[in-house]
């Protein structure tokens, strides 16, 4: 390249290995601060315990009749841990990818990072791989705790959860970058966005009830604009053997899996565009 | 802010301590006032967080009501169901103050927990401790901070989300809620002391946050009666500040009953009880939070030092 020295080129496997340092360093960051596994796991049983009592005030009090729309726990049940489980893993993008830029902002860490030759594609994935491993635990904890519960959740398709699951994520992390680009703008008002966007999409793409409650202007002038709500939809109705609500399952799976490839594309295009600007103007370390 | 006077240029160094300058009750004063007006400066500049955090609480809001209905069936199998437990139809503005509730508790106690990190990663803590000044103004100026957001944030997002979920706000009953809100900063100061005092041992402040904010959703009863609760929990629920601060905005709002009853006061004097168990906590609870704060803090200092991280 004019202008630069450099003593060799980079390889693929240069770039294997650097990724796979990093992923090792953040492993090892967050190994140091177990605290942060216990919080998510108190997190966990916090969330079911208060959702349930939520839900149980919602109940007819015993002896009086019940009301034939009224779903059974167990497929309610279904409907929020399914729900809860993409809520996990988008909420770990958002904090991981996003926040954490943020942190290196605060530290005065980020300005030096760009002196690194270190793929800046890597450098965002690696944040958010710890993290993935963490949520996929707690998940799993948090399947035992429910069960316990509530009894057995339906649990039909697993094969095919599991693509919509990966497409899922995969979007997730796009999500994760799309932050990390406005984190370099925003800067301290992140915090805030991070839990906005948290409520937001609990909310917005129903993650802990059906879309049939929420009221028709908002399923259709906001649930169906956002690709996410078709991730939670199918991933939740293959689980459960039942019928996706927005749309057929193969018109909501090409929506989920064009997402997961677009979104990670889109979001690192976004963050070197964030980035150039942040750089031209000298606001890269600023916070 | 308030100016220094020539009465306040010190005559001789405070005893113990090396510089010219001499501490004075009205140079604390004035170090409250800048650090509460520093850090609302701060805030100003930052006009989408803002409103964010007043959209927080009414989308919050909006999870438990719709939870309600995919329980209940419907809508209106969700207000005779809820009215049968937790003895109110209005189950839209009953999550709106618990939501609203919640962010006042959180805010209070957050922005001492993040301020503590804060300082921390930017290297500024360590400085704190060496400014002749002491650490309690600066702390008291930035709780009086965290209470001035933390008002505006309980009206602004109460308003909107009133607005938003189409509910009748009871305005008849604000000014006592609002007593209940002002006298439970007191407790809750306790509180952000026990926090700040986790922050600076486990490092992790958003961790630490991410729990401890859904334990206090859950235990102070922001989506539901606490009478719900097995008796060891609604036990530990009543000794906790948030949850006596949530149900007397929520009685006086709503009408849903003091807390007290369930000790069995008197329905008439409910209202003055429930007051009187806040302000019990309010000695309690700062006293044993500053206590808390100090020990970890000394430890902190004469270990790794507070500016490790």
């Amino acid at each position: 390249m004019a202008g630069r020295v450099r003593l060799r080129e980079i390889t693929l496997r240069d770039r294997y290995e650097e990724f796979a340092e990093m992923v090792r360093k953040n492993l090892l960051e967050q190994s140091r601060y177990p605290i942060e596994f216990v919080a998510g796991v108190g997190m966990l049983f916090m969330v079911i315990l208060m959702f349930s009592f939520s839900a149980a005030s919602f109940t007819a009090p015993p002896g009086s009749p019940r009301d034939p729309n009224a779903p059974d726990p167990s497929s309610l049940g279904g409907t929020m841990f399914y729900g809860f489980i993409l809520f996990a893993f988008l909420s770990s993008a958002l904090w991981n990818i996003g926040f954490s830029i943020r942190e290196e902002q605060v530290r005065g860490t980020l300005e030096t990072l760009y002196m690194s030759p270190a793929s800046k594609f890597s450098q965002l994935l690696a944040r958010v791989f710890g993290t993935i491993l963490l949520s996929g635990i707690l998940s799993i904890i948090g399947f035992g705790f429910i069960t316990f519960v509530l009894g057995p959740l339906p649990v039909q398709n697993l094969g095919f959860g599991l693509v919509v699951f990966f497409f899922a994520l995969l979007g997730a992390v796009g999500i994760g970058f799309m932050l990390a680009a406005v984190t370099l703008v925003a800067k301290a008002t992140v915090n805030h966005l991070i839990q906005f966007l948290q409520f937001f999409f609990m909310i917005g793409c129903a993650m802990f009830f059906p879309f049939r409650v929420l009221p028709p202007w908002m399923v259709d002038g906001v649930s169906r604009w956002i690709p996410v709500s078709y991730s939670v939809d199918l991933f939740r109705s293959t689980l459960m053997g039942a019928a996706p609500e927005l749309l057929p399952w193969q018109s909501e799976f090409a929506i989920v899996a064009a997402f997961g490839i677009i979104s990670p594309l889109l979001g690192y295009w976004l963050y070197l565009k964030m980035e150039a600007r942040a750089r031209e103007q000298g606001k890269l370390g600023e916070f | 802010m308030i100016p220094l006077r020539s009465e306040d240029v010190p005559e001789k160094t405070a005893p113990g301590r090396l510089g010219l300058t001499r501490v004075t009750f009205r140079s604390r004063l004035a170090l409250v006032l800048g650090v509460w007006l520093a850090n609302l400066r701060i805030l100003s500049r930052y006009r989408g967080a803002l409103v964010l955090v007043l959209l927080l609480p009414v989308i919050f809001a909006f999870l438990p009501v719709f939870i309600g209905a995919a329980v209940a069936g419907n809508t209106g199998a969700a207000a005779t169901n809820f009215a049968a437990n937790a003895g109110t139809a209005d189950y839209k503005l009953y999550m709106l103050i618990g939501a609203s509730t919640f962010t006042v508790v959180l805010v209070l106690i957050s922005e001492s927990a993040t301020w503590i990190r804060s300082e921390m990663q930017t290297g500024t803590l360590e400085s704190l401790y060496l400014a002749p000044t002491g650490r309690a103004p600066i702390l008291l100026g930035n709780t009086l901070y965290s209470a001035t957001f933390a008002l505006f944030n309980f009206l602004g997002a109460y308003a909107i989300g009133a607005l938003v979920l189409g509910v009748d706000p009871h305005l008849d009953g604000l000014p006592t809620a609002m007593v209940f809100l002002v006298l439970g900063m007191i407790p809750l100061w306790g509180l952000a002391f026990l926090m700040g005092a986790l922050v600076l041992k486990l490092k992790q402040a958003n961790a630490v946050m991410n729990l401890t904010q859904w334990l206090f959703l859950f235990l102070m009863g922001a989506f539901f009666p606490i009478v719900m609760l097995p008796p060891f929990l609604r036990a530990m629920a009543l000794t906790f500040p948030p949850t006596w601060i949530n149900n007397g905005v929520r009685s006086s709002l709503l009408d849903t009953g003091w807390l007290s009853a369930h000790l069995g006061v008197p329905v008439e004097f409910g209202m003055v009880a429930d007051l009187g168990v806040l302000l019990l906590l309010g000695v309690v609870f700062p006293v044993f939070g500053w206590l808390v704060f100090r020990r970890v803090e000394t430890q902190v200092v004469r270990s790794a030092g507070v500016g490790n991280f």
